[in-house]
């Protein structure tokens, strides 16, 4: 792709800047770094010296924001003019569990305000927690160029504001809503996509929980002809489902919607073969929804079960019978998430078909500390003995044992993500009674690429010094309810070297330990840590010590912290200083 | 137990429990749970040890948007199965989950269908206009009420509300001998 540059000329209406000295070697630059696509890539070239910071600030589409906080949108907008493709992420992870207060931040509108002056040719967004209002999607909407949408956690918006965004943004391509909290303002935003022919490839908005005008999705689903992924909400019926099939054979990724039949139906109606609609389509490879599942529906899908490589069952209550009538035909499947009631049986029947499984997510029906989970090590043992090719793992459980974990670590050498959840708090091995320090040690001694990790159970200081101790790629680690002493949290802040992410709650580490990580908070995207034992005092220590470093202090409620101790602490680098928009339950030192 | 506000003229509406009152649950909820940790959990009084039954904030940390689309405990599972009576011309689909027991689901039924009689008929059999019956996991058709609650709602795959003159007798009977240990033709 070479392109004679022309030569200079004062540029029409924009600002004039004299070419370097160096034009033909900024040219070359700047081709040559079109082709790093990676982050880190770019981060590392944008080092070496001057020049090259600038031509890869020149060159860079695509910006990602890992903490909305960590720099302001003025300066990073003015630093890659020319990105088309912004990515921004809010909230801390936690707050998912309401352990952070609502009205907490990571407001949109000052990006969205500074982007309608300087990124009036943005295509694509992605924002992950972040609070969005409809006057800010309105804002997008206006952007000429817009063509791809995706929220992820999001809230602050509703369905006006996805009417606005179907109506304006003629270029859409992709509208992606996942897993956001999206209020019912009674519109009909489905009604909202303009006549004609749409250019729509994505449409995914099954956490949507208002009811859709179903003729009009028909419509809409029957003049998108590039459409390939179409997630529907629950309020989407199988016999509905049916018709959109029908007219959408080219999907590859499907969210079903209920998969069940609506509240009402006509006595003696013939139900439509719902098998046929499922054979029909040839592409399929991902399939989810099933969220208000009538079982006796499953056969329907056996015709696409063995092209599936991505399958999640993680809202439908199925036995390990139903599951196994299923999963058996599923030999390519790579991605698989489903809730416990499948018990270890249905694991079993996993394990003995799926070879190539990476990612395996068990969600619990029964979501509470002394529930009783049906899956339990068994299963574990057996996924691992099964699927040798796992790379990321989620399993929530209340029996576990050292033994299986210690196999997994074993068996699955590729795991990059490890994530144990033993529902009860401080439970031990189920068979030994020991603590779980041997199993998480073994993972991350034997799991060479392990990047991700997060505990559970009865832990001593000990593990983490397993985790210090060889866990030397882990960014991302998680933490409840562990640890006998401050010495547990030093030895992961002296031993991990590539940590960027530290959650931590309810765990008994104070302001000593807290101090032996400052060597590494500049380098880290953030640090959490709730109801631990930090005072006021030690945090304010760090805020001095650490100029860059916003110390944040998070109140559950605006009273005085009894005892000096700090409720919530959360805290991150940042380019430009504290934020103006802190409400007044937040502190910061 | 004083309702009034302790006479302190509050008017707060305050309650005597040994929970924290609605709105400071969270908080108070997680101090505990520090304070177990300070006290090293083990050695909880009685008092801790009602605390440790309660729900602390965010565990297990199911994200809240799952939670609630999930279910959170056995009462709210999601059992949908259809129900068709007979001469209603449409078929109707509930949630087991949703219901306690027998008479609630007869209280539900009742209301779908805009008749009367169905609790009768799961009381007292022979007096009632209706006959409800359920296909079980095995295909069979038996009469509802006559296994505990659970495993009803486990087993049931439909539910038919026949009218007692359309009953074909011969089914129904067969059902109810079965349900009282006779065997079974095969």
């Amino acid at each position: 792709m070479r392109e004679d540059r022309p030569p200079p000329t004062p540029s029409r209406g924009g600002a004039y800047s004299p070419p370097p000295p160096d034009q033909v070697l900024e040219n070359v630059l700047e081709h040559v770094l079109q082709f790093l696509t990676f982050r880190r890539d770019r981060n590392a070239a944008a080092l070496v010296c001057r020049s090259w910071h600038r031509a890869e600030a020149l060159t860079r589409l695509e910006l990602f924001i890992g903490n909305c906080y960590a720099v302001a949108p003025r300066r990073a907008m003015e630093r890659f003019r020319r990105a088309t493709a912004v990515t921004i992420k809010g909230k801390p992870r936690f707050a998912d569990f309401n352990l952070m207060p609502p009205d907490w931040g990571a407001n949109f509108t000052p990006w969205v305000t500074f982007m309608a002056q300087c990124y009036r040719a943005l295509e694509k967004l992605c924002l992950k927690r972040m609070f969005v209002t409809d006057e800010d999607l309105e804002l997008l909407a206006s952007f000429p160029s817009f063509r791809e949408l995706v929220l992820i956690c999001c809230d602050g918006f509703g369905t006006s504001g996805l009417a606005v965004v179907a109506s304006k943004c003629r270029k859409l391509r992709v509208l992606d809503l996942i897993e956001d909290e999206v209020t019912d303002d009674e519109i009909d935003w489905i009604s909202c996509f303009p006549e004609g022919e749409t250019c729509l490839e994505s449409l995914i908005f099954d956490c949507v929980e208002c009811p859709i005008y179903f003729e009009a999705l028909e419509r809409l689903v029957a003049r998108s002809p590039s459409l390939k992924k179409l997630k529907l909400n629950r309020y989407v019926s199988i016999v509905q489902l049916y018709r959109l099939m029908i007219r959408a054979p080219q999907l590859t990724h499907l969210g079903t919607g209920s998969f069940s039949p609506s509240e009402i139906v006509a006595q003696g109606d013939q139900e439509p073969d719902y098998s046929s609609a499922f054979d029909a389509c040839r592409s399929l490879v991902c399939l989810s929804g099933f969220r208000e599942i009538v079982p006796d529906y499953l056969p329907a899908i056996y015709p696409v079960c063995a092209n599936l490589t991505s399958l999640n069952f993680s809202y439908a209550n199925i036995s390990a019978e139903q599951l196994r009538s299923v999963i058996r035909y599923c030999h390519k499947l790579q991605i698989f998430w489903v809730l416990d009631t499948v018990c270890d049986a249905g694991l079993q029947a996993v394990a003995a078909t799926c070879k190539d499984l990476r990612e395996l997510r068990v969600f619990p029906i029964d979501a509470r500390e002394d529930s009783e989970a049906p899956v339990s090590d068994v299963g574990l043992l057996a996924i691992s003995e099964g699927c040798r090719k796992l790379q990321s793992i989620l399993y929530f459980c209340q029996r576990m044992t050292n033994a299986a974990v210690i196999a997994m670590s074993e068996n699955c050498p590729e795991l990059v993500v490890f994530r144990l959840c033993i529902m009860g708090r401080h439970l031990p091995d189920h068979v030994t009674r020991e603590p779980m320090d041997e199993g998480f040690g073994a993972i991350v001694k034997n799991c060479k690429k392990l990047t991700r990790l997060a505990t559970s159970g009865l832990l001593t200081d000990r593990a983490f010094s397993y985790i210090g101790q060889y866990g030397k790629l882990v960014r991302t680690l998680s933490v409840a309810f562990a640890g006998d002493s401050d010495t547990g949290l030093k030895y992961v802040l002296e031993g991990c070297p590539r940590l960027q992410k530290l959650e931590i709650r309810d765990s008994p580490f104070g302001d000593s330990a807290l101090r032996t990580g400052l060597h590494r908070y500049y380098n880290m995207r953030f640090l959490w840590m709730s109801s631990c034992r930090l005072t006021r005092r030690g945090c304010k220590e760090i805020a001095q010590q650490m100029p860059h470093l916003v110390v944040e202090m998070i109140n559950g409620e605006e009273e005085e912290v009894k005892d000096d101790y700090v409720d919530t602490l959360y805290m991150y680098r940042s380019l430009d200083g504290p934020r103006a928009d802190a409400p007044s339950f937040v502190t910061i030192l | 137990m004083a309702k009034e506000g302790l006479g302190l003229g509050l008017g707060l509406g305050l309650e005597l429990s040994l929970s924290p009152p609605g709105g400071k649950t969270e908080k108070n909820e997680r101090k505990r749970t520090f304070l177990e940790i300070a006290g090293e959990g083990n050695g909880s009084t009685g008092e801790h040890k009602s605390e440790k039954k309660n729900q602390v904030v965010g565990w297990p940390p199911v994200c809240s948007y799952r939670r609630k689309n999930s279910f959170n405990g056995r009462e709210m599972m999601k059992m949908y199965v259809k129900v068709s009576m007979d001469g209603a011309p449409f078929l109707r689909k509930i949630d087991l989950g949703t219901h306690k027991g027998y008479d609630d689901l007869a209280m539900a039924l009742e209301k779908l269908f805009s008749c009367y009689g169905i609790r009768e008929a799961l009381r007292d059999e022979d007096s009632s206009e209706f006959v409800p019956i359920y296909e079980d996991k095995d295909g069979d058709w038996m009469l509802v009420g006559d296994v505990p609650w659970e495993m009803f709602t486990e087993s049931c795959k439909r539910l038919r509300i026949m009218k007692r003159s359309e009953a074909k007798t011969i089914e129904v009977l067969q059902a109810r001998n079965f349900l009282k240990g006779a065997s079974k033709d095969v």
